[in-house]
């Protein structure tokens, strides 16, 4: 598989408590791969290392090929990471236009092309243009949060729980928009707690339970899994 | 009539000239969220640089303004590497006092450098007044309303209309965030230190052929700037320029009816109701966060 993203025995430490033990996972070109796992599993700490906001202890972070463990998160995300984090962090006193023009490193007639993509993307976020990003609703935000990401047009989009508060109809319109974005040639990464939407989105699938990674395999095998049937699906 | 028009006209003067001094520290605050208390010692900094520059070279100030500007910018940016970045995870409040500390010691080297006593700098065109009727105003009132106005405009159009204002603005709501969009903040801060220190030296080098330059002359420049942030809105342009207008109303309109000392106690009053009665300010901060 030629490895977009490679994550080898991963470790972070909050002080003496670890966060992550040995994480080690990769994510291909073209493809949706989950991170499944409880609150507090290490999904969002896996993020934070892949960005740079967290400094591992130990292991290899290496994307296109890439050690990007020196690199600072701008020369990270400039390289081709698109991130939605967890809490959508939208900012709140840009407009939603600004939200997404901040994003993008390129001309201006280049920034109003992606602009208008990422609006057509999510219409309902065109219709709210001229709106700051504190007076949107949650769902809102969270297109913005995911429209934000996409400007740098990524190689990999990490999105980090984007159903987190939505109803769950607006979750189904979220993750369901994920195929696309597979498809216009962005691999995704997907931190989810809700394990049936998310194994119904992605092509494989890796399980985190307290800091380390206990089943991976391909999405289909892993909806037929005694353990995760047990552990998420209430079966 | 004429009289109080006269004030009137005198009293917006003075407040160009403040309305510089705050829109450096609004420009700081704007771009870091970082309260710049050496800002008021920065203004006096810029002072001096004129006061140097000018007896080097006897010609009006408005030739060597940009040397001094540039000046400005790399002490602006030695005072983020100094107090701002190794305290970037710091409280806010560790920045307030780093920078209060910074100005302390640059009020020790201006009386090392140039002395104890007050120093005036040339004037930007010409000393001597223009008469328009009845009501005189001095050459250099008008230059530096003239400059003040072309600062404020080219810093609002910065702010709202290039990228690069809205990145700082992105960068000082949430840095990391922005670092996660791939802009590269470390760097823009550094800048915006150093651009808002060059505001700072540039009110300065006005202000120094009016008012003098003397060590210990820019503390209460640090509190005005820091006061019309406070009555205008924080962060707001028109609001930090109003708060200075309203400053410097005080100072030379209402000190003529009665004394100086009751002004000031007034001025201080009208911030008190200002806190009461409107605690985010004239211009209100328009960002709220969603819980």
């Amino acid at each position: 598989m030629s490895g977009l993203l490679e994550i080898d025995k991963l470790c972070v430490w909050y002080g003496p408590v670890f966060a992550l033990k040995d994480a080690t996972l990769s994510v291909g070109s073209g493809e949706a791969v989950a991170l499944i796992g409880a609150n507090g599993a290490g999904k969002s700490t896996l993020f934070k290392s892949i960005v740079g906001f967290l400094r591992p202890k130990s292991g290899a972070l290496r994307f296109l090929d890439r050690d990007v463990t020196g690199l600072r998160t701008e020369q990270r995300i400039r390289l081709g990471v698109g991130y939605s984090p967890e809490g959508r962090r939208v900012f709140p006193g840009l407009t939603v236009r600004e939200n997404l023009e901040v994003a993008v490193f390129a001309g201006k007639a280049e920034r109003a092309r992606r602009v208008d993509r990422a609006f057509s993307l999510f219409p309902q976020l065109a219709t709210r243009q001229e709106a700051l990003g504190w007076q949107l609703s949650g769902g809102q935000q969270q297109m913005l949060a995911i429209g934000r990401a996409l400007m740098g047009q990524p190689r990999l989009l990490l999105l980090d729980e984007p159903s987190l508060g939505l109803s769950p109809k607006l979750a189904d319109e979220v993750l369901a928009g994920i195929r696309g974005i597979v498809k216009d040639g962005t691999s995704v990464l997907l931190a989810e707690q809700n394990v049936g939407k998310a194994l119904a989105c992605c092509d494989r699938a890796y399980v985190l339970e307290v800091g380390k990674i206990v089943l991976a395999g391909t999405a289909a095998a892993l909806r037929d899994t005694e353990e995760v049937k047990r552990a998420f699906l209430g079966g | 009539m004429i009289t109080f028009l006269q004030l009137v006209i005198n009293g917006l003067a003075l407040g160009a000239a403040y309305a510089l001094v705050a829109l450096g520290f609004v420009f700081i605050v704007n771009a870091t969220g970082a309260v710049n208390f050496a800002h008021g010692d920065l203004v006096m900094a810029g002072g001096y640089a004129a006061v140097g520059l000018g007896s080097l070279a006897q010609i009006p100030a408005v030739y060597f303004l940009p040397l001094v500007a540039v000046i400005m910018f790399v002490l602006g940016v030695a005072l983020a590497l100094l107090a701002y970045f190794p305290l970037i995870n710091r409280p806010p409040s560790t920045v307030f006092i780093s920078t209060l500390l910074c100005g302390i010691i640059l009020q020790n080297a201006f009386v090392v450098l140039f002395g104890p006593q007050a120093h005036a700098a040339p004037p930007l065109l010409k000393s001597g007044v223009a008469h328009f009727g009845e009501i005189e105003i001095s050459v250099q009132a008008i230059g530096t309303m003239v400059v003040a106005a072309i600062l404020i405009a080219s810093q609002y159009l910065l702010f709202t209309r290039t990228q690069i204002g809205r990145r700082l603005r992105a960068t000082a709501e949430d840095r990391q965030m922005a670092q996660a969009v791939g802009i590269p903040a470390f760097a823009l801060i550094a800048a915006t230190f150093g651009l808002g220190t060059a505001l700072a030296g540039i009110a300065g080098a006005l202000l120094a052929n009016q008012f003098f330059v003397y060590p210990t002359g820019g503390i209460p420049l640090s509190v005005y700037a820091y006061i019309a942030v406070v009555i205008g809105g924080w962060g707001s342009i028109a609001g930090a320029v109003i708060g200075a207008m309203i400053i410097s109303l005080f100072q030379v309109v209402v000190s003529a009816y009665v004394s100086y000392a009751a002004a000031t106690g007034l001025l201080y009053v009208t911030l008190l109701l200002i806190f009461v009665v409107r605690p985010q300010g004239i211009f209100g901060e328009r960002v709220q966060r969603r819980a």
